[in-house]
C-alpha cells in the first residue's frame, strides 16, 4: 500500500515517489485502459494521461485508503474521454443504431460461464475484438458498474442505443467464448 | 436469460480482476519523459507570467506618471491665470519704472548728505586736532621761549599752511570714500 510520505513526495515533484507511486497505480489503471483501447499504444497512452491527472488531482485525495478505488475512476473518465476524442476523428463508428437495434432484439444467450479455463490477460482480446461503442458500452455497464443513463451520458448517446450496444456485446462476446470453446457450462 | 447475462457479466469482470499487469520500464521511461516535458513547459510559464506582471506594472506607473503631468499641467495653466490676473491689477512697467527712479534719486540724495555729514564731521575733528596740535605748538613755543627766542602768537602763515593740510588730507579721505 502507498504511505503518504509517498504521496507527500510526489506532490513535491520527487522522481522517486512518483515512480513508486506508478508501479503501484499500474495495473489499476492498465486493467482499465486495456479494456477501453484497442491496442497496447493506445493503453498506454491512455494510462500515461491517466497518471498525469493522478499526479495533478493528488492533492484534492483525502484518504490513502480509497486510492485504489480514485484511480480506477480517473482512468475510467480519462479513457471515456479518450474514446469522445477519438470518435470525434474516426469514422469507423459511424453506422445506424436503429437498423441493427431490431435484428438483434430477440436473441437469447443459453451459455453458462461459471467456469473458466481462459488465460489471463485473453478476456481482453476478446474484449478489443468489439467494436468501440460496443465496448465501450460493455465497459461501463457490465464491468465498472454504470447505469444506462450514466453511458448514455458519457458516450453522448441515448439509453436506447446503450441497451442495444450492451445487448449486442453480450451476443458477440458469447460467440467469441463459445467459438474458442472456453465456454463448457451449455444448457 | 437475465441469469445468464448477470453470469457473463460476472465472468467477464472476473476474468479482467483477475488479470495481473507488472510494471514495464519501458512505460515508466516514457512516462518519467513526459513528466521531465512538463516541468520544462511550467518554467517558461513562469517567465511568462514574470513578463506579464512587469508589463502590467509598467502600465500602470506610465498611467500614474501621466496623470501627474496632467495635474501639474493644470497647475501651471492656474498659476498662468493666476498671474495674468495679478499683472491686471499691477500698476504699468512706465509707472514701476518712475517709482524705482524716483527712489534711486532719494537713496542717492541720502548718500550725499551723508557725505556732506562726514566731510563736517572730519572738518569738525581736523579742527579739533589742529587745536590740539595749536596748543602743542604753543607748548612748544613756551619751552622755546623759555629756552631760546620767542615765537610769534597767531602766526597767519601757519594758519594758512594748517588750513592747506586740513584740506588736503578732507579731500584724500573724501576721495578714498568716493
Amino acid at each position: 500500500m502507498i504511505s503518504n510520505l509517498i504521496i507527500q513526495g510526489c506532490l513535491k515533484n520527487d522522481r522517486k515517489c512518483q515512480r513508486m507511486l506508478y508501479e503501484f497505480c499500474y495495473p489499476i489503471m492498465m486493467r482499465v485502459c486495456k479494456r477501453y483501447t484497442i491496442n497496447e499504444d493506445e493503453a498506454t497512452e491512455s494510462m500515461n494521461s491517466s497518471f498525469l491527472k493522478v499526479l495533478e488531482k493528488l492533492g484534492t485525495l483525502k484518504d490513502v485508503q480509497t486510492l485504489p478505488a480514485w484511480v480506477k475512476q480517473i482512468s475510467v473518465n480519462t479513457s471515456i474521454d479518450y474514446y469522445r476524442a477519438k470518435k470525434r476523428y474516426s469514422e469507423r463508428n459511424r453506422f445506424t443504431i436503429d437498423t441493427e437495434y431490431s435484428n438483434v432484439e430477440n436473441t437469447h444467450f443459453n451459455s453458462d460461464f461459471t467456469e473458466s479455463k481462459m488465460n489471463t490477460n485473453e478476456i481482453f482480446k476478446l474484449i478489443k475484438e468489439l467494436p468501440d461503442t460496443t465496448r465501450e458500452v460493455l465497459n461501463l455497464f457490465a464491468i465498472d458498474g454504470f447505469s444506462h443513463r450514466e453511458v448514455a451520458g458519457m458516450l453522448n448517446i441515448s439509453e436506447e442505443a446503450s441497451r442495444w450496444h450492451l445487448h449486442k456485446a453480450r451476443k458477440m462476446m458469447t460467440e467469441k467464448l463459445e467459438s474458442i470453446h472456453y465456454t463448457l457450462n451449455v444448457r | 436469460m437475465n441469469m445468464n447475462h448477470n453470469k457473463l457479466d460476472d465472468f467477464i469482470r472476473q476474468e479482467v480482476e483477475a488479470s495481473d499487469f507488472t510494471m514495464q520500464e519501458q512505460d515508466w521511461l516514457r512516462m518519467s519523459a513526459i513528466l521531465d516535458e512538463k516541468e520544462t513547459k511550467k518554467r517558461p510559464g513562469f517567465w511568462r507570467w514574470f513578463s506579464f506582471s512587469g508589463i502590467i506594472i509598467l502600465l500602470g506607473l506610465g498611467t500614474y506618471l501621466l496623470s501627474m503631468q496632467k495635474e501639474s499641467d493644470n497647475d501651471y495653466t492656474q498659476s498662468q491665470q493666476e498671474y495674468a490676473r495679478n499683472e491686471q491689477s499691477m500698476p504699468t512697467k512706465k509707472e514701476t519704472s518712475q517709482t524705482k527712479e524716483s527712489e534711486i534719486q532719494k537713496e542717492e540724495h541720502k548718500v550725499d548728505e551723508e557725505l556732506i555729514n562726514q566731510q563736517n564731521n572730519t572738518q569738525t575733528q581736523s579742527n579739533q586736532n589742529s587745536n590740539q596740535m595749536a596748543t602743542s605748538n604753543q607748548n612748544d613755543e613756551l619751552i622755546k621761549s623759555e629756552t631760546s627766542v620767542p615765537l610769534l602768537e597767531n602766526n597767519p602763515a601757519e594758519k594758512k599752511i594748517s588750513e592747506y593740510l586740513v584740506k588736503n588730507y578732507i579731500t584724500n579721505i573724501y576721495g578714498a570714500k568716493r
